[in-house]
């Protein structure tokens, strides 16, 4: 009796110091996990923070991200969690729907508002403004609207996970309402969305891996295309074959097949891969100069930019926040609207590719960009 | 430093382990003062000069009340620190609570609103208040005698284990086995164990749980319909019972390791058959308090009937409101107060036996349930708009106000399925004490400790889908 409690009690004890232990003196190594943030540094003990309380809860923060076994901690909790329960944890991000299909906890609230998107009728407004006055100086802002994955993977959604049974109000209430506020103001644009749900009863091919939040390669090229094509015949310059690469399968992404799969952060996880920038072409003609702004399904658009005859000396302002050269292949800084070196080369492109995600709406994928646009042309006359 | 974080379970509580082990004596109570005080200093550092300087007084009054017991002075010390210990709790407690409702009044008279700068409730002060008011009660009456150094009376008023959520200490209980106790393998095992059960509990169900409650009481109330509005409330009533038994399970746990044996304070309260039972099962430490030092005071059951009934309604308002500075609180407590004056009518008593076990437990549970909804909503508009729809009088909303699947997790569900299992076996074997050191809970306990580990570590564990550039 006497051993049978010493051995659960030093059990017990060994349990409480374990993670502090191999923290402290890296006895096993843990495992890592996907989007964890570093170790925070230690924070120095002052005792105006002591008597605040700031002092603790950073060194209760740190210690959280400190510990030796977190890793092993976290992954075993989501591997038991969907294992027993098939689904994650109620604050993670991502959810599970049937036969292994995994959508973002953003696209499933999409997929459930209730509201109805007012505000689509003045960015509607506010794109036709914005496009019809760029358009008298041979200037095409194009918005390019995409689909979300439970829109064109509804099926794969489970009915706990679908607030109305049958077809969901936010078809009717944002998409649509976005649509045909866009048909109203006479906006020029690409329904990326109608093309991906096309593309899909035409192939059976679904349109979005089943572990990705964003759509495959394939379809991101299509939707390009389309894109290309509404901007050479609105802007007279006719392309030829070799200008735009083929949507042939074998294209690059910079999205990861997996990278939902990844969050889940369980053992056994496929690994996460995302292709490399591919090398761009050097630009052949100078007619069309395009700049892409919008979310992360953009950066196929950015990557086929690099494969066109055109867009080569390219830019993507991913968010409207960070900016991809297309010809380096890489992030090279910031977005800046006040500083001139922005305002020239922004001004010197002749076609503008701003995204409009359905799940986001009424917030364009583009941030202030039209703004910035417009408060560029409006210090100075329009010149084609 | 509430004992479910890293730094409890990781640090503070292996230290404590070892303490507990390696000290004896008058050296053990000078080490656990001495974490207690970190453990305050951590928590609420400011609170803690405040705490240390009460502890002076009460020593000092005690003493004096015990010298001059039976004489005048004695009475009005007794009177003058007690209006001290309230107008501390008032203070610390419903200041917020008073000025706002002050404001409101000006604001109907046309009158700005007071400025004033909000007071943080320090950890545990309701029950420090109750615990120095008993102590020098029970000094006054000669039902306890004061402490021989400040360190015993600190050591009682900020003995880590019960810092949070109670149990409620008396002085007279804690007063011997702070002079002498034994520490043996056996209950330090026994601790152990249970403190990780209390752990699971709390963490494992309890938390499963909260979410759900508070995503139902966080719905407009033109979206509860009933399912929802059933949903929440009994979510809410097991959050509510597996968390606070689960901290006194914890506190029970912790000082068992150093030889102390705290009070029960949950005896299977939903296994009662009437209100009244529910109360001798429900938070029994502050349940006797308010007998002790409210109710009997008061008369008790000594003037009649009629004054009887009086008291227990006057002593669950208080209670109510000893819970939260909210009117929602005083309407709970006078809504618990009132099924237990009802239960005394005999009419009602004959009735009720008639009803079967199984339909006295249901019907009280029922009860029970209905009140936790007055307890947890934050105005009485939220609480109507919960209960009608409980009753079926609730709105249709045209669209389903959740979606099952993000309001009701799976886990949750199942954690529920256990805590009604865990219930209903009770029925079964009600009062039987649980064995900490059973060979199936000694097994178990590890595996709820390594589960409890990794729920901490994962609710603070929120990955992004790419950092933003």
């Amino acid at each position: 009796m006497r051993a049978r409690l010493i051995l659960f009690v030093a059990v017990i004890w060994l349990m409480l110091v374990a993670g502090v232990v191999n923290a402290r003196f890296g006895l096993v190594r843990d495992a890592r996990l996907f989007d964890g943030a570093p170790p925070a540094k230690a924070h120095r003990l002052r005792l105006a923070e002591l008597w605040s309380g700031r002092y603790q809860a950073e060194v209760e923060r740190r210690l959280e991200r400190w510990w030796g076994l977190r890793g092993f901690a976290i992954r075993t909790d989501n591997t038991v969690n969907l294992a027993l329960f098939k689904e994650t944890r109620p604050t993670a991000t991502v959810v599970v729907g049937r036969d292994g299909w995994l959508f973002h906890a953003e696209d499933t609230s999409f997929l459930n508002r209730t509201d109805d998107c007012v505000a689509c009728d003045q960015l509607a407004a506010r794109l036709g403004q914005v496009q019809r006055r760029l358009l008298a100086s041979g200037r095409l802002v194009l918005p390019v609207l995409t689909a979300a994955k439970t829109t064109t993977e509804r099926g794969q959604v489970p009915a706990r996970w679908r607030r109305f049974a049958g077809e969901p109000r936010s078809d009717r209430a944002i998409t649509q309402r976005m649509l045909d506020a866009l048909a109203r103001e006479s906006v020029l644009f690409v329904d990326g969305r109608a093309i991906a749900l096309e593309r899909r009863s035409r192939t059976g091919q679904p349109v979005f891996p089943r572990e990705a939040r964003h759509w495959g390669s394939s379809p991101a090229c299509e939707v390009f295309r389309a894109a290309i094509d509404q901007a050479a015949r609105t802007l007279g310059l006719p392309l030829g074959p070799a200008d735009v690469p083929a949507c042939d399968g074998s294209l690059p992404s910079r999205n990861s097949p997996h990278d939902l799969g990844h969050l889940l952060n369980i053992w056994g996880g496929a690994r996460n891969r995302a292709d490399a920038a591919p090398p761009a072409r050097t630009p052949l003609r100078h007619d069309l100069r395009p700049v892409v702004v919008g979310s992360s399904f953009m950066w196929d658009f950015a990557y086929l930019l690099a494969q066109t005859s055109f867009g080569g000396d390219g830019r993507f302002y991913y968010y409207d926040d960070a900016v991809f050269d297309i010809s380096a292949g890489d992030i090279t800084g910031k977005v800046d609207p006040t500083d001139p070196a922005w305002r020239d080369w922004t001004q010197s492109r002749n076609l503008y590719l701003v995204e409009l995600y359905e799940a986001y709406l009424p917030s364009p994928a583009f941030g202030l960009f039209l703004d910035q646009l417009d408060a560029a042309f409006q210090s100075q006359a329009l010149v084609p | 430093m509430p004992f479910t974080t890293l730094l409890f379970l990781s640090c503070f509580l292996p230290i404590y382990m070892v303490v507990v082990v390696v000290t004896r004596g008058a050296v053990a109570n000078w080490a656990i003062l001495a974490l207690s005080v970190l453990f305050y200093l951590w928590g609420a550092p400011t609170f803690l000069p405040v705490i240390l300087a009460l502890g002076v007084l009460d020593f000092a009054v005690a003493r004096f009340i015990h010298a001059r017991r039976g004489q005048p002075a004695a009475r009005y010390a007794l009177i003058a620190v007690i209006v001290v210990h309230v107008a501390i709790l008032a203070y610390f407690k419903y200041a917020n609570f008073f000025v706002g409702q002050l404001n409101e009044i000006r604001d109907l008279f046309g009158y700005t609103a007071w400025q004033w700068s909000k007071v943080i409730l320090p950890i545990g002060v309701s029950f420090l208040t109750f615990e120095e008011i008993s102590f020098m009660v029970d000094v006054y009456r000669g039902h306890a005698v004061p402490p021989r150094t400040p360190r015993d009376y600190w050591l009682f008023l900020m003995l880590f284990p019960h810092s949070i959520a109670g149990p409620i200490f008396r002085w007279k209980d804690l007063e011997r086995q702070l002079r002498a106790r034994t520490w043996t393998l056996a209950q330090f095992a026994e601790g152990t164990s249970r403190f990780c059960w209390g752990l699971g509990k709390k963490l494992l169900v309890g938390d499963a749980l909260a979410i759900v409650a508070k995503r139902a009481f966080d719905l407009p109330h033109d979206q509860l319909t009933g399912p929802v509005a059933w949903v929440g409330a009994v979510a809410y009533t097991i959050h509510i019972y597996f968390d606070f038994s689960g901290y006194s399970d914890m506190a029970i746990g912790l000082g068992k390791m150093a030889g102390f044996t705290f009070k029960e304070n949950f005896r299977d309260p939903y296994t009662s058959k009437s209100v009244t039972e529910f109360w001798a099962r429900w938070h029994i430490s502050l349940s006797t308090w308010f007998r002790d030092y409210v109710y009997i005071p008061l008369g008790g059951n000594r003037a009649g009937e009629r004054r009887t009934r009086v008291n227990i309604a006057l002593v669950f308002a208080i209670s109510g409101f000893w819970h939260g500075a909210s009117w929602t609180f005083l309407a709970w407590g006078a809504y618990h107060g009132a099924w237990v004056v009802l239960e005394r009518v005999p009419a009602v008593a004959r009735l009720r036996a008639r009803v079967p076990s199984v339909g006295q437990l249901a019907l009280t549970l029922l009860l029970v349930v209905f009140g936790w909804v007055l307890f947890r909503a934050e105005s009485f508009a939220q609480a109507g708009a919960f209960m009608k729809a409980m009753v079926g009088l609730g709105p249709s909303p045209s669209t389903p106000p959740v979606v099952w699947g993000e309001f009701l997790p799976r886990r949750s569900e199942a954690f529920a399925l256990v805590a009604f299992a865990s219930i209903a076996w009770r029925v079964g074997v009600a009062d039987r004490v649980r064995d900490y050191l059973s060979t199936p809970r000694l097994l178990l306990a590890p595996v709820v400790l390594a589960a409890c580990f990794m729920q901490v570590l994962n609710a603070s564990f929120v990955p992004l889908i790419y950092f933003k550039f």
